[in-house]
């Protein structure tokens, strides 16, 4: 990846300029597994057992850390909003963004982030990113975390995103988000694929996507 | 293209809908104003813009999709740079990177810059901006350090 000088922006903007260009992030923006969310939660698994014999030999020979790089060296680490990016902990009122990345369940966050506290993760100051178990994170000013890509992460767009928190509330109800979205501008036939793949790894999954 | 714009609440929203139509002609029949809830009892036409209220100081969030972008062939900074001059209003956009606490607060003369809302309150609040908005010279700037810039 090529390194990308940061642009020296004095502000947003006057009400004229466009915002400047946005710093390069490299990987795949659906997780690295696209349009394959079954595929991605089978990585999650294999990377969970792998973690965990990992953990178990570093443990056992000293720990295997380096020295705390990027912003976990300078202050605490915060986990990411639960009930943004959790599949299991997403509303119906969750905010939609643009972006919107979702942990699929069994994902270790926290595991991510003590290994990232001890040393275990990469940071890269070209992308902003900690690199964990093939897994990155972005840190906000506040130390809050954020899921960028990797195994167990999804990313959905808005009008996905919508769909997700409409199946969540009606309980898995497809028929039932459907008639919900009916007459909703933002949302058409194409943003359902993605949504009821995530959907399936949702504890109130019934069946019939 | 998708939008999802959240406006100041003491905007009324019927100023955001008079916005839209006075600057792209949109037929205030096709902006719905209400709760999403009642969408589909909506007795005009399907709508082409949805302005739904949501908890907190930026209490409107307008949705649309692809048949907005057709009629305004503006970017959502764009339009909400447009209506926040017309409505004297403020809006938070989402500044395009994963990092779900940081938005372009578009202020009333439609300059815009970086700010960082609460990540403990589930409302958009803002705490600080993360550089100089030469319309909002009241709003407290605390620059990010170099390793939480997305940009």
């Amino acid at each position: 990846m090529t390194a990308k000088p940061r642009p020296h922006s004095p502000g947003g903007g006057d009400g004229g300029d466009p915002p400047p260009p946005r710093r390069r992030t490299h990987g795949s923006a659906d997780g690295g597994d696209a349009g394959n969310i079954a595929a991605a939660q089978a990585k999650v698994t294999a990377k969970a057992q792998e973690g965990r014999a990992g953990t178990a030999a570093r443990a056992s020979s000293g720990g295997g850390a380096s020295p705390v790089t990027g912003p976990a060296a300078k202050i605490p680490l915060r986990p990411p909003n639960a009930g943004r990016h959790n599949l299991n902990s997403v509303k119906l009122k969750s905010r939609s963004d643009d972006k919107n990345t979702i942990v699929l369940p069994g994902t270790d966050v926290p595991g991510d982030l003590a290994d990232i506290s001890a040393g275990r993760g990469a940071w890269d100051p070209q992308t902003n990113t900690y690199e964990v178990n093939g897994r990155r994170y972005g840190v906000e000013s506040t130390g809050t975390t954020f899921p960028v890509d990797g195994p167990g992460f999804v990313n959905l767009n808005r009008s996905e995103y919508k769909v997700l928190k409409n199946l969540i509330g009606a309980d898995g109800d497809i028929g039932a988000a459907r008639e919900a979205l009916r007459r909703d501008p933002s949302v058409s036939d194409a943003d359902w694929t993605r949504a009821l793949d995530v959907f399936q790894h949702h504890k109130s999954y019934r069946g019939g996507a | 293209m998708s939008y999802g714009i959240y406006f100041d609440s003491t905007t009324p929203a019927e100023a955001l809908r008079q916005a839209l139509h006075t600057l792209y002609n949109v037929a205030p029949e096709f902006v719905y104003v209400g709760p999403y809830e009642q969408l589909n009892s909506y007795g005009g036409p399907d709508p082409i813009v949805l302005i739904t209220p949501v908890d907190g100081p930026f209490g409107h969030e307008l949705q649309a999709g692809d048949k907005l972008q057709e009629l305004t062939r503006a970017t959502p900074l764009e339009l909400a740079q447009a209506v926040c001059r017309i409505a004297r209003s403020r809006a938070l956009v989402d500044e395009g990177s994963p990092a779900p606490d940081y938005w372009f607060l578009v202020a009333a003369d439609g300059s815009f810059g970086r700010v960082m809302t609460d990540p403990d309150n589930e409302d958009l609040t803002i705490l600080y901006a993360l550089e100089p908005i030469s319309g909002e010279p009241g709003l407290k700037v605390v620059p990010p350090p170099d390793w939480a810039k997305t940009w």
